[in-house]
């Protein structure tokens, strides 16, 4: 006895259970086989996109992906692409199962929501390279808000959103806002998107108040005018009256974000404190994992006070930071590397508001305000002249 | 066999509910003794159960094949003959949870696996001709990114690059001796 002993509507619930990549190998085992793969009801009937939990590689994981976009219309529609296109209205390629932490990049994310105009779930959970390069990704030209504001067909039309300002990597909007009433739970489904990603942009109700948008690489969280003071949003815990459990605002570079937690879940989140010694300040999980601009290994953990906004070099882990005070007025704390400008007379290390650059363009030297004087200027000028007849 | 371990089975439940309080036999003849022995196994197990509802089906959360409990999975280790044959009970029998437990278990066993490994685990012969053969291919062949302009332009400069220094690793004569002429 073998497979193809079952009957036609066994081996239906059988394929049933199957994902999109693994449905189009076993198109390829022979007529019948395909012939039943073709006729599934998930096929048809509100499409859906699965992808098997089995991959070693993001490599491996990325062409499973494209296989599973392309190859269903040639097999289902007979190459009708828009066909195949507008019938796909979920996609999940969450990876909470794998092993290995398999990644795709934002670029082809952005591709399969170009792509499928319907889509109404997308769950990416897990598998997004990062949130920088996601978020570089759909803010080219306005893609994601073209996305958002997107025609739906029939009764989902009534469901619109508008994303107000620009999303970039350094600023998520701040507002979103839309109408409708049932068609709501379409957009929640969107929350799944960034949930292990630790990202959100697309339209969350407010937990508290069920009327405000919120934005928040939290799964549960408040919008900005409620202050819940209620239960941990990890556990879900009450807390006593008198151990009333504060928002968390997050402290790191150019980061807003904010949560309410008991201090097991923050911590089990990852929520860290800023690694630079005595700084109690909260930095929410995205922040803390954030890499060394300079020996790009280790994570920065560094709290926005503890860095300098002005700093061409980006945020750098405590080994590799390295800042001086400035030493004429005593208060700039300045990135050795990029800022550190030591007077040529004195040999003292400046801030950039403490250097001179003097008035004659022919010199290049830097001092204080203390030991700039014209008169050494031009004894500089007059030597590099007789250096260059030589 | 209890009442309430027979009316797991939908098929039974509306025999013995024609057939009414009666001692005769009720005939199964698709099913063997000794698999019918394994449906009564599991069916006894799960005596307790909620009935599963008709609305199950649609539901896209049922697609998961990974939520099988540890003792359907110990239940289900047999071979495949077996397992063919429990499905195909459950089937007539009308056992929903069995006939899935059986499903997942087969769409567990094809995961992953490519064409030529499911036709040799499960014995399928491949009537595909070649033409077809070779249609199936292009239709799931991975389908690239279309290239811009600018990234044609660097990659065509780089095989010309790459061909010259081949050229000139290999020792190609007549470059040598026009260059050394020229």
């Amino acid at each position: 006895m073998h497979l193809l002993c079952l009957p036609n509507e066994v081996l239906h619930s059988v394929f049933f259970f199957l994902a999109t990549d693994t449905l189009l190998n076993v198109c390829r085992a022979c007529r019948r086989t395909r012939t039943i793969v073709t006729q599934l009801r998930n096929w048809h009937r509100q499409y859906n996109i699965h992808l098997e939990c089995q991959y070693n590689s993001s490599d491996e994981f990325r062409a499973a992906i494209n296989r599973a976009m392309e190859a269903p219309k040639n097999l289902v529609f007979g190459g009708v692409a828009s066909a195949f296109a507008a019938s796909v209205t979920s996609i999940d390629l969450s990876v909470d199962n794998m092993a290995e932490d398999i990644s795709i990049d934002g670029e082809l994310i952005v591709r399969i929501l170009h792509t499928f105009a319907e889509l109404q779930v997308a769950s990416f959970r897990g598998c997004l390279e990062s949130s920088n390069s996601f978020l570089r990704e759909v803010s080219q030209n306005n893609r994601i808000q073209r996305w958002a504001n997107r025609k739906l067909s029939d009764t989902r039309q009534r469901v619109r959103q508008h994303i107000k300002g620009p999303l970039s990597s350094s600023h998520i909007p701040v507002s979103v806002a839309w109408k409708g009433g049932t068609e709501i739970a379409y957009l929640l489904g969107f929350s799944l998107l960034f949930n292990r990603s630790n990202i959100e942009v697309f339209p969350r109700l407010c937990d508290s108040c069920r009327d405000e948008p919120v934005h928040s690489w939290s799964t549960c969280t408040c919008c900005v005018l409620c202050d819940s003071g209620g239960e941990c949003f990890g556990c879900g815990m009450e807390a006593m009256p008198e151990d009333f459990i504060p928002f968390l605002q997050c402290k790191g570079i150019h980061c807003s974000w904010r949560t309410q937690m008991c201090e097991p879940c923050y911590t089990f989140v990852g929520w860290r404190e800023c690694s630079i010694a005595d700084c109690e300040a909260d930095i929410c999980p995205p922040c803390a994992k954030r890499k060394c601009s300079r020996c790009n290994i280790k994570p920065t953990k560094m709290c926005r006070d503890h860095y300098d906004p002005s700093c061409s070099c980006g945020p750098e882990c405590v080994d590799c930071l390295q800042t001086a005070t400035c030493e004429l007025c005593r208060y700039g704390q300045c990135c050795v590397r990029c800022q550190g400008i030591t007077c040529l007379e004195c040999h003292r290390f400046l801030c950039a508001l403490c250097v001179t650059d003097c008035a004659n363009r022919f010199c290049r030297d830097t001092t204080c305000h203390q030991c700039h004087t014209e008169a050494t200027c031009e004894t500089r000028v007059v030597v590099g002249g007789e250096g260059d007849e030589d | 066999v209890d009442k309430e371990v027979a009316d797991r089975s939908v098929l039974l439940k509306n025999m013995l509910e024609d057939v009414g309080e009666s001692d005769k036999p009720i005939p199964l003849p698709n099913v063997t003794g000794k698999v019918l022995k394994k449906v009564i196994t599991y069916c006894e197990h799960h005596r307790n159960d909620p009935l599963p509802q008709p609305d199950d089906d649609l539901d896209d959360t049922k697609r998961r094949s990974d939520d099988i409990d540890d003792w359907d999975a110990d239940f289900i280790k047999v071979d495949n003959d077996q397992l063919f044959e429990l499905i195909l009970a459950a089937n007539y029998m009308d056992i929903k949870p069995l006939l899935d437990l059986g499903c997942k278990t087969v769409a567990n066993m094809i995961k992953g696996k490519t064409p030529e490994q499911i036709r040799e685990m499960f014995n399928i012969e491949n009537d595909f001709t070649p033409e077809e053969e070779e249609q199936i291919r292009k239709e799931n062949e991975y389908v690239s990114l279309p290239l811009d302009d600018s990234m044609m332009l660097g990659g065509i400069a780089c095989l010309l690059y790459y061909s010259l220094c081949i050229a000139n690793q290999s020792g190609c004569q007549h470059y040598h001796r026009w260059a050394s002429e020229s």
